[in-house]
C-alpha cells in the first residue's frame, strides 16, 4: 500500500490511507464479501475529538436506503447522527465502540469499524478524489461550523 | 522629587454620553490628586498594534493602573499581548484567577518584568468616588507637605481608533494544545519557533465570530466585546460547552451542493424579481423605439 494521504487541519494531519475508498460523507469503505464495511475519517474523527458516546438506532438486519440515519455519536468537541452512505441491508454493527468509544479515536481504519451493509450499486471516492472533496469543501464546513457559533448579536 | 504613578484610563468605544461623563469625572479627580501621572488612551481592545497608545503603554517602566471597560482579566492579557507585561495586581475587579488555571501545566508565560499592573473595570460603578477610593491604597501615600493643588496635566494620546475584533489569549490557561489554530480558517493564530501559540494575524479575525474562544478547551480564549461574559473574560463566569452538530457534514446530503443549490435558488429567485417588474419605459425609450421601427 502506498503511503496514506495527508490532509493537514491547522497543525494536525488528518491520514487517509490508500488501501480503501471514500464516501463524501466522511467515511471509509472497504470492499468485502458482498458489500462494504464501513468506518470515520481521521477527518471526520478529527472535528468530533474525544469520542465518548456512541449508539445504534437501526437493527442488525434491517434493509435501509443511502442517507439514513443509524446512530448518533458524541464526541468532546461535537455530536453527529451517522448516516449510511449506502443502501441494502445493515448486517453488522460494531459493538465494540459502544463499549469502548476511544477505539474511534485510537484504531479508527480497523477495529473501530462502525457497521456493514451487503448491497451493491453504490460508487465511492478514491483517496484522491476524497482528498480533493475534504480541500475544496472544507472552507465552506468551517463556515458551517461557525455559523453554529456565532452570533452577530452577540458583539458590543 | 518622586516619581509619579501611571494612572492610564482607556476610553469607552462610541459615544455614550454617561461613559464619557465619568471618564472625565475621573481623569478630573485623578489629575487634582499629587503623584499620579495620568493618561488617556482609547480603548485598550482597539489600540493599532503599533501605534501610539501601545508605544506610550510600552514606555511606562513601572507599576500602573488601568482603569477600562472590560474586565480586567482581559485588560490585563491586551496589555500582555502588546508586550506590556507584568504581576496581576489584585483589585476588587480583579480576583486573583489562580484557582482557574486547570489541572494541565499552563506554558510558562516567561520572566515577567518586576512591576505590577491593577486593571480597573469602569463597568462597575456609576461614580469617581469607588474608583478613587480603590486608587487610593495603591498608589504612594501623599507626602507631607506635598502640594495638595496639584496640577497635573493630563496626557491624552492621540490616535483614532477603530473597532477591532480579534482573540484575546490568556496564557495561564491556554495549555498550547492548537486547537484554536487547527480550527481557525482565517489565519489568525501561527506557532512561534518553540512551537508555543501565538496570534499572527489578528484583524484576519471574522469579526463577530467567537468560535475558537468556544472550542478552546481550557476557556483560555477571550472576545472583550462579546456579550457573553465567560467569552468576554470574567473569571467567575463558567464556560459554556458548546458542541458543534455535525450532522450536516456526515449526513448522506453533499454539503457543497446543498450550498450550490442555495445559491442558485437564491440566485433564480432575484431574476425573477427582476422580470416581474417590467422598467418604466421613459421617453427616450420610446423614441429608441420608434427609430428602430423605422429601420433604417
Amino acid at each position: 500500500m502506498s503511503p496514506p494521504l495527508v490532509f493537514m487541519m491547522g497543525q494536525a494531519p488528518a491520514f487517509l490511507p490508500t488501501d480503501r475508498v471514500y464516501a463524501k460523507n466522511h467515511m471509509w469503505a472497504v470492499a468485502v464479501e458482498g458489500g462494504y464495511r464501513f468506518g470515520l475519517s481521521a477527518y471526520a474523527v478529527r472535528l468530533l475529538g474525544e469520542m465518548r458516546h456512541v449508539k445504534w438506532s437501526v437493527a442488525e438486519g434491517t434493509m435501509i436506503r443511502r442517507g439514513q440515519p443509524v446512530g448518533y455519536v458524541e464526541a468532546s468537541k461535537a455530536t453527529s447522527d451517522l448516516y449510511t452512505p449506502m443502501s441494502g441491508v445493515f448486517v453488522q454493527r460494531n459493538e465494540n465502540v459502544v463499549a469502548d468509544p476511544k477505539l474511534i479515536n485510537s484504531d479508527l481504519y480497523e477495529a473501530a469499524w462502525l457497521f456493514r451493509i451487503t448491497g451493491g450499486g453504490e460508487t465511492f471516492l478514491s483517496p484522491h478524489e476524497y482528498l480533493t472533496h475534504v480541500e475544496t469543501s472544507w472552507p465552506l464546513a468551517q463556515r458551517m461550523l461557525k455559523a453554529q457559533v456565532s452570533n452577530p448579536k452577540n458583539r458590543d | 522629587m518622586a516619581d509619579k504613578f501611571t494612572v492610564i484610563l482607556s476610553q469607552s468605544r462610541g459615544d455614550d454620553p454617561k461613559r464619557r461623563r465619568l471618564e472625565e469625572d475621573l481623569i478630573a479627580r485623578l489629575a487634582e490628586r499629587p503623584g499620579l501621572a495620568v493618561t488617556v488612551v482609547p480603548h485598550l481592545y482597539d489600540l493599532a498594534p503599533d501605534g501610539p497608545g501601545v508605544n506610550f503603554l510600552r514606555s511606562v517602566p513601572g507599576d500602573m493602573i488601568v482603569l477600562g471597560w472590560l474586565y480586567p482579566r482581559a485588560a490585563y492579557w491586551i496589555l500582555s499581548g502588546n508586550d506590556i507585561k507584568g504581576r496581576m495586581g489584585r483589585t476588587s475587579s480583579a480576583k486573583m484567577d489562580m484557582s482557574a488555571a486547570g489541572s494541565s501545566d499552563p506554558v510558562a508565560p516567561g520572566e515577567l518584568p518586576d512591576r505590577t499592573i491593577w486593571c480597573l473595570d469602569l463597568r462597575m460603578h456609576d461614580r469617581p468616588e469607588p474608583f478613587l477610593a480603590e486608587v487610593e491604597p495603591i498608589v504612594p501615600a501623599v507626602a507631607d507637605g506635598a502640594d495638595v493643588a496639584s496640577d497635573t496635566v493630563v496626557n491624552r494620546v492621540q490616535e483614532t481608533a477603530t473597532s477591532r475584533w480579534y482573540p484575546v489569549i490568556d496564557f495561564e490557561r491556554c495549555t498550547n494544545c492548537l486547537e484554536c489554530l487547527n480550527f481557525c480558517l482565517f489565519g489568525v493564530f501561527s506557532v512561534d519557533e518553540s512551537e508555543l501559540l501565538l496570534i499572527e494575524q489578528p484583524d484576519a479575525c471574522r469579526n463577530g465570530c467567537p468560535a475558537c474562544s468556544r472550542i478552546c478547551p481550557a476557556a483560555a480564549i477571550m472576545f472583550p466585546q462579546h456579550k457573553d461574559p465567560s467569552i468576554a473574560g470574567d473569571p467567575q463566569a463558567a464556560p459554556q460547552g458548546l458542541k458543534l452538530d455535525l450532522s450536516q457534514l456526515f449526513g448522506g446530503a453533499d454539503v457543497q451542493g446543498t450550498a450550490a443549490a442555495e445559491r442558485d435558488r437564491a440566485l433564480a429567485e432575484k431574476q425573477q424579481e427582476t422580470t416581474e417588474q417590467p422598467s418604466e419605459k421613459g421617453e427616450l425609450d420610446h423614441l429608441v423605439d420608434e427609430l428602430d421601427d423605422l429601420d433604417i
